[in-house]
């Protein structure tokens, strides 16, 4: 049961499109999984919760904002995501592209100033 | 209590009379004489009657003529009631308890001003209202079927309430059992039935005569959009629509008075002044501040006297988004340093100023002790039960007063006292904040480029890409931006007062959809294009509002922000889940609308409606918007489902 509905998860909620991405890495899996793409979105572009990619924070300023954080997100413990599933997932975020700037994307270029 | 075989019910009533030594009336004698109005006691000609006799089978019955029928119906006055309100639209979901009205309505009172709109549930109804009010600034009505329609309203009625909005609704009741059918009439009556929405209703009234309900009309119209604005429901007896009325005992039809919200002490006012002069740094937050069309640049003019910078809360469209002076999205930072806090019409004060540790639900003051916080505004509590009040602020002041009428005042008094040798000083803060907010927007572009081509599509490309298909056109932006991470509001140049209605209310889900038909209901008559970015589950309370819109022509175009989810819901299962050690994984269930994926489309298409999705191309958008603002812009709704982001 409970593969099937990560399952159903990642069938609705994939990025397949995105070239990068494709096939995903444990650590995007693992992103979906845990539900991490909920606040900070995808590709950790940022959403309810900051920005997480591309340049990620240091593993070790990641890891106590993970087990430890000051304010909204889950306290995500050891039982409920390992070191190593954190490693994976931050290794993830480090390969999040930089994309192209918004200087040279028109609709972000000609955002009204 | 009465047995079964004494009721005498209406279809006993009307028998009776026929059977009765009433019956001449139909033979010309006065109708008020015989009407059974509520003054006049139907017991008395009616029960009498019924004394001693014995159930007849219905095939034994002989034909009865309608003893009303001819008879000018309290109904009608109402109607004449209704138009001395100046009411362009009522809200309607059909109910047998005011078909008299509703007859009275389209057939007496022409189908114009008002003119019926048809929803297809009453919470749809209410929020069309909700949302043509915030937007046109005048309130429209709603009739909702007794009892249990205005069960169905009260979600929206709560929201609106919530949010401070005119809304005047209409009911019926059967006040009287012995008119009743039986059955579903007494299912649909009740002794209070405004008792049901008492908490979050102005004002309510259940008139006991077609006079009283006259009255008691433009009363409600007054004390709706008196400040602080709020719905009011006024019942129409089923009866009283429903009995005939002679001319000579015709009611007075009244106009509510002209009304002119109070602006506060001027002393008061000089005072904040001076406090604004003086501050080195100053802040202004305005929250349910703009409600006319002049409120945002009085604000403008305020801001730029004092050189202060302000947050816009969002209860309402108060500052333009690109104003140099714009601190909107940095305040939680401004906040901590500022040494002057001018809070206009706040709705939670307490929150703007704090943050929140949801581990242990503890407030973290983000204002020193030292920061003197002056609230101008009406004092919000209305009603004591549901705690939309928020939590109690301790400001250093509160001035009461409407600030949209007080501002002008304010900035006047300012420019009195401030002296020559201050504007440099001013110049220079000015210059100050112009370059923290330039620096913020060049942040949220640089932000909003990441993830810029990912399917499912990113929000912030979901918002730049409906500002392209719009831009170049008069337009208002309604739904809700909070949901697309407030990318419109970060990146979005607005700087009318029309251009945003996004109304938040209780944050009731299901509102958001009908609140923003009601926007483009206003914007209709003005030629205004309404765009509406809308959440998925938002829409699935009440997708009806979708065939409102298609019947009546009300062109909007409705953007799918389309997650799959009740992403909030999903967010707070994930801080359970967390919490409670037991993992992550399982948190899609309930939380989560796949298997089956609903297609938006199809949906709105099956309504009559056009529509394309669902896109998952980034690349695509663009073109379905193109196509779809064609569309709005010949006079019809459209919608486009995109599959987004979460946030």
């Amino acid at each position: 049961m409970h593969q099937q509905v990560v399952a159903a998860v990642l069938i609705v909620l994939t990025w397949e499109s995105c070239a990068w991405a494709s096939p995903p890495s444990q650590g995007a899996v693992l992103f979906q999984e845990k539900g991490c793409y909920s606040c900070h979105g995808f590709a950790g572009q940022g959403g309810v919760g900051p920005t997480l990619a591309p340049h990620p924070p240091p593993f070790d300023a990641f890891l106590s904002m993970v087990r430890s954080p000051p304010l909204n997100m889950p306290p995500y413990s050891q039982a409920i995501l390992s070191d190593q599933d954190a490693q994976r997932i931050y290794d993830f975020l480090s390969t999040v592209p930089d994309g192209r700037p918004a200087s040279e994307l028109p609709l972000l270029k000609e955002a009204p100033k | 209590m009465r047995s079964r075989s004494q009721a005498p019910g209406r279809r006993n009533f009307l028998k009776a009379l026929a059977v009765s030594s009433v019956l001449p009336v139909m033979t010309g004698a006065p109708a008020a004489a015989v009407s059974p109005t509520p003054n006049s006691d139907p017991k008395a000609s009616a029960r009498p009657s019924l004394a001693g006799t014995q159930p007849m089978a219905p095939e034994t019955q002989p034909p009865v003529a309608d003893a009303l029928v001819g008879q000018r119906p309290g109904s009608d006055y109402m109607v004449d009631a209704i138009k001395a309100l100046d009411i362009d639209y009522v809200a309607v979901n059909p109910g047998s308890s005011f078909r008299s009205i509703h007859e009275s309505l389209i057939n007496y009172g022409g189908n114009v001003r008002p003119e019926l709109l048809t929803c297809l549930h009453e919470e749809t109804s209410v929020g069309l209202a909700h949302g043509y009010a915030r937007a046109n600034r005048k309130p429209m009505m709603t009739l909702l079927h007794s009892v249990v329609g205005v069960q169905h309203a009260a979600m929206s009625i709560y929201n609106a309430f919530c949010d401070r909005a005119p809304v005047i609704m209409l009911t019926a009741n059967m006040a009287d059992a012995n008119w009743r059918h039986p059955g579903v009439e007494w299912f649909h009556s009740a002794t209070d039935i405004g008792g049901l929405v008492r908490d979050f209703t102005k004002w309510d009234d259940q008139p006991g005569s077609l006079e009283h309900f006259c009255e008691s009309l433009p009363r409600g119209h007054q004390v709706a959009t008196s400040f602080p604005q709020a719905p009011v429901l006024i019942v129409a007896d089923s009866q009283i629509q429903e009995a005939g009325v002679a001319p000579e005992t015709a009611p007075r039809i009244l106009k509510p008075a002209p009304l002119r919200p109070a602006t506060a002490d001027p002393a008061a006012l000089e005072m904040i002044a001076k406090w604004l002069a003086d501050a080195e740094q100053p802040l202004i937050l305005a929250d349910r501040y703009a409600n006319g069309p002049n409120a945002l640049p009085a604000l403008v003019k305020l801001a730029e006297t004092a050189a202060v910078g302000v947050a816009d809360l969002g209860g309402r469209f108060n500052f333009p988004t690109r104003h140099p002076l714009n601190l909107t999205f940095g305040l939680k930072s401004v906040a901590s340093k500022a040494d002057f806090i001018l809070v206009l019409e706040p709705v939670d004060l307490s929150g703007a100023l704090s943050l929140f540790r949801e581990s242990t639900r503890e407030r973290i003051d983000i204002v020193s002790a030292k920061t003197r916080v002056v609230v101008l505004g009406l004092d919000p509590v209305l009603r004591s039960n549901y705690q939309e009040f928020q939590d109690y602020f301790p400001a250093s002041m509160f001035v009461d007063g409407d600030a949209e009428a007080s501002v002008p005042l304010l900035t006047e008094a300012l420019r009195r006292i401030l002296a020559t040798s201050a504007r440099q000083k001013l110049t220079q803060r000015a210059a100050r904040i112009a370059s923290k907010t330039s620096d913020m927007l060049v942040a949220a572009r640089n932000a909003a480029a990441v993830g810029w081509e990912l399917s499912p599509i990113s929000t912030a490309r979901l918002s730049m890409e409906i500002w392209k298909a719009i831009d170049g056109r008069e337009w208002t932006l309604s739904g809700q931006t909070w949901t697309t991470s407030n990318w419109a509001m970060r990146l979005w140049q607005m700087d009318q007062a029309h251009q945003c209605v996004c109304v938040a209310g209780a944050a009731a889900l299901g509102s958001f959809v009908s609140t923003a038909l009601g926007v483009a209901l206003a914007n209709k008559a003005k030629g205004r294009f309404t765009v509406n970015i809308q959440s998925d589950g938002d829409l699935l309370y009440a997708p009806g509002a979708l065939w409102t819109a298609v019947h009546h022509r009300i062109p909007m175009l409705t953007v799918m922000h389309n997650n799959r989810a009740y992403n909030q819901e999903f967010m707070h299962l994930a801080q359970m889940a967390a919490r409670h050690g037991r993992g992550i994984e399982r948190i899609g269930i309930g939380t989560t609308i796949t298997d089956p994926n609903v297609d938006f489309a199809k949906l709105a298409q099956s309504m009559g409606m056009w529509a394309e999705g669902p896109i998952n191309d980034p690349a695509a958008l663009g073109p379905a918007l193109a196509r779809a603002v064609a569309v709005v812009e010949s006079g019809h709704p459209a919608l486009v489902d995109v599959v987004c982001q979460p946030r």
